[in-house]
């Protein structure tokens, strides 16, 4: 079962709700570069909420995924976290540092639709 | 007291012994933070028997007592087995990511104990969560 | 006629008299607190429950150590009293002299009552013996309540400082008044976590002004919330440190980088107005 990867304007939103076994995950992040780079999108968010366990192996996925679609110059946001997943994040060590977070879906929207809008006010 | 073991051929087995992990941490009286610690572990340890020893077994127990709440994870896999122990469960930013020992420093980490066997063709790896009943809201 | 006497023989034949004189000592004994709490009447009641376990116990073949069968009675009388007054309030003196001066009633009347000095000898040192034993269990029994009704009092401090206060938009005040040890701390962490979450909230203001010490390995699990709270969008700033506490931090590896404090309050909940992107400004007029 692939990721659904949703267009919403200019933003793309990946919403993780299944465990991804190491194929699955590889797929995950072939598809989601794919698609930034064909549909020319500004900002991503990989949105976790579903997830009540993230292990070091898809905290390494999620870490490299969103760093990559930042080296494609698209900005990338990773909410949803579980607060019991984020504790467990910090007590591993794996705390994601380089990958921007925010609670929910909403907020991430929110602060990709800022970001962008500075970008595009600075450069005309 | 209960007893659970789990085949782990491919992720639907981490599913399946992540799913059995917390619904044991539960009955046993676990909170949600301590579940989610051992159901993390549980998948640390399931999905490095699934990526280098193509699977496992993992076993669940639940040993608590009327001082201890207390769950044990014991993940038994025939894999090529894990050449330096005591470098594997090192600190864990000098293992290399993604090697066959590198989430037992994590195990660690969130778990009370860990004890780790292993031979080429055989490693155990043995965890447990304990609290005292008295520290439990 | 010299008869073979024991201390239970005293006790069954003498008992009146034994428990005005007993009385009478843990009358004096007791503080203001205990006369507040109890009438002489209900005292006495005390007392003379007491003395009859104990006539009962003493009177047992032989009495060498509390531990036998027959003393239990007594034990646990004596384990509620103990328990009672330490919930009450007592001082651990009038607590220890309410067995202690048993003591020295029935020396007195033991003097009267045996002839033969090493029957009277003997009999006192069992008596000792079986007496400092008892005292030793009120003592450790009034210790332990004393102990549980110090944490019992010292959680629901906690309980009652946790709630957090959503002051603003997106804005949290979270007070902690009290003792905090590990397996609390571990717990108030998960709770602001998750009131983090409920509330939408993108800062969190941890006030410790009420909290007198705060030890590494609490000020460990802060720094894990901090860094937990970061990874869902909200920052934790920690106001109302006293100097003694900074003082004693920047000895710990861990570093003011790490942990975002701010002197006051106030300072706290204008940085937090800060980062939610709001300003306070004074109305027209």
């Amino acid at each position: 079962m692939r990721v659904p990867i949703l267009k919403l304007g200019n933003l793309l939103i990946a919403s993780i709700q299944v465990e991804l076994s190491d194929t699955g995950a590889r797929r995950f992040q072939d598809d989601l570069l794919e698609t930034v780079a064909k549909s020319d999108a500004d900002g991503v968010v990989i949105d976790i909420a579903a997830l009540d366990v993230v292990d070091s192996y898809l905290a390494r996925i999620l870490s490299e995924t969103a760093a990559q679609v930042n080296l494609l110059g698209t900005k990338a946001v990773l909410c949803g976290m579980q607060p019991a997943v984020a504790l467990t994040l910090v007590e591993m060590g794996r705390e994601m540092l380089g990958v921007t977070t925010r609670l929910d879906l909403d907020q991430a929207v929110g602060s990709l639709r800022r970001k962008i809008g500075t970008q595009q006010a600075e450069h005309g | 007291m209960g007893e659970r073991v789990i085949a782990v051929d491919d992720v639907d087995g981490i599913i399946a012994a992540r799913q059995a992990g917390r619904e044991m941490a539960r009955i046993a009286g676990f909170g949600s933070i301590d579940q989610t610690r051992i159901i993390t572990a549980i998948s640390e340890l399931t999905r490095n028997a699934l990526i280098h020893a193509s699977g496992g077994i993992c076993t669940l127990t639940d040993d608590s007592d009327d001082k201890f709440i207390r769950i044990a994870v014991r993940v038994d896999d025939h894999g090529p087995g894990i050449p330096d122990i005591e470098q594997a469960l090192a600190d864990g930013f000098t293992t290399i990511e993604g090697s066959y020992g590198s989430g037992l420093p994590i195990v660690s980490r969130l778990l009370s104990t860990l004890v780790i066997e292993s031979e080429p063709g055989h490693t155990v790896v043995s965890a447990a969560m304990s609290r005292h009943r008295s520290d439990l809201r | 006629m010299a008869v073979e006497r024991t201390v239970a023989d005293l006790l069954s034949d003498r008992q009146e008299e034994v428990l005005d004189n007993w009385f009478e000592a843990v009358k004096a004994a007791t503080g203001p607190r205990g006369r507040e709490l109890r009438s002489d009447n209900e005292l006495k009641a005390e007392v003379a429950a007491l003395l009859s376990t104990l006539t009962s116990a003493f009177s047992a073949e032989s009495y060498d150590s509390i531990d036998s069968p027959e003393f239990a009675a007594s034990v646990e009388m004596l384990q509620e009293i103990s328990a009672a007054r330490a919930r009450q309030g007592s001082s651990p003196t009038e607590t220890a002299t309410f067995v202690l001066s048993l003591k020295n009633s029935l020396l007195v009347f033991m003097q009267e009552e045996f002839d033969s000095p090493e029957t009277l000898n003997s009999e006192i040192i069992k008596m000792n013996n079986i007496i400092d034993m008892l005292a030793l269990v009120t003592f450790e029994t009034f210790a332990n309540e004393r102990e549980r009704v110090v944490q019992a009092q010292s959680r629901s401090i906690l309980e009652l400082s946790t709630p957090a206060v959503e002051i603003w938009d997106e804005i949290l005040l979270v007070p902690l008044v009290g003792v905090i040890d590990t397996p609390r701390a571990q717990q108030f962490v998960e709770n602001l976590l998750e009131t983090i979450v409920e509330t939408e909230s993108r800062v969190a203001i941890l006030d410790v002004t009420g909290v007198p010490v705060i030890d590494t390995s609490v000020a460990r699990h802060i720094l894990k919330a901090t860094m937990a709270a970061h990874m869902l969008g909200a920052r934790i700033l920690i106001t109302g440190i006293s100097p003694e506490m900074a003082q004693t931090w920047t000895k710990l590896d861990l570093s003011s980088a790490d942990l975002h404090t701010k002197g006051s309050l106030r300072a706290g909940l204008r940085e937090a107005f800060a980062i939610v992107g709001k300003r306070v400004a004074d109305q027209e007029r």
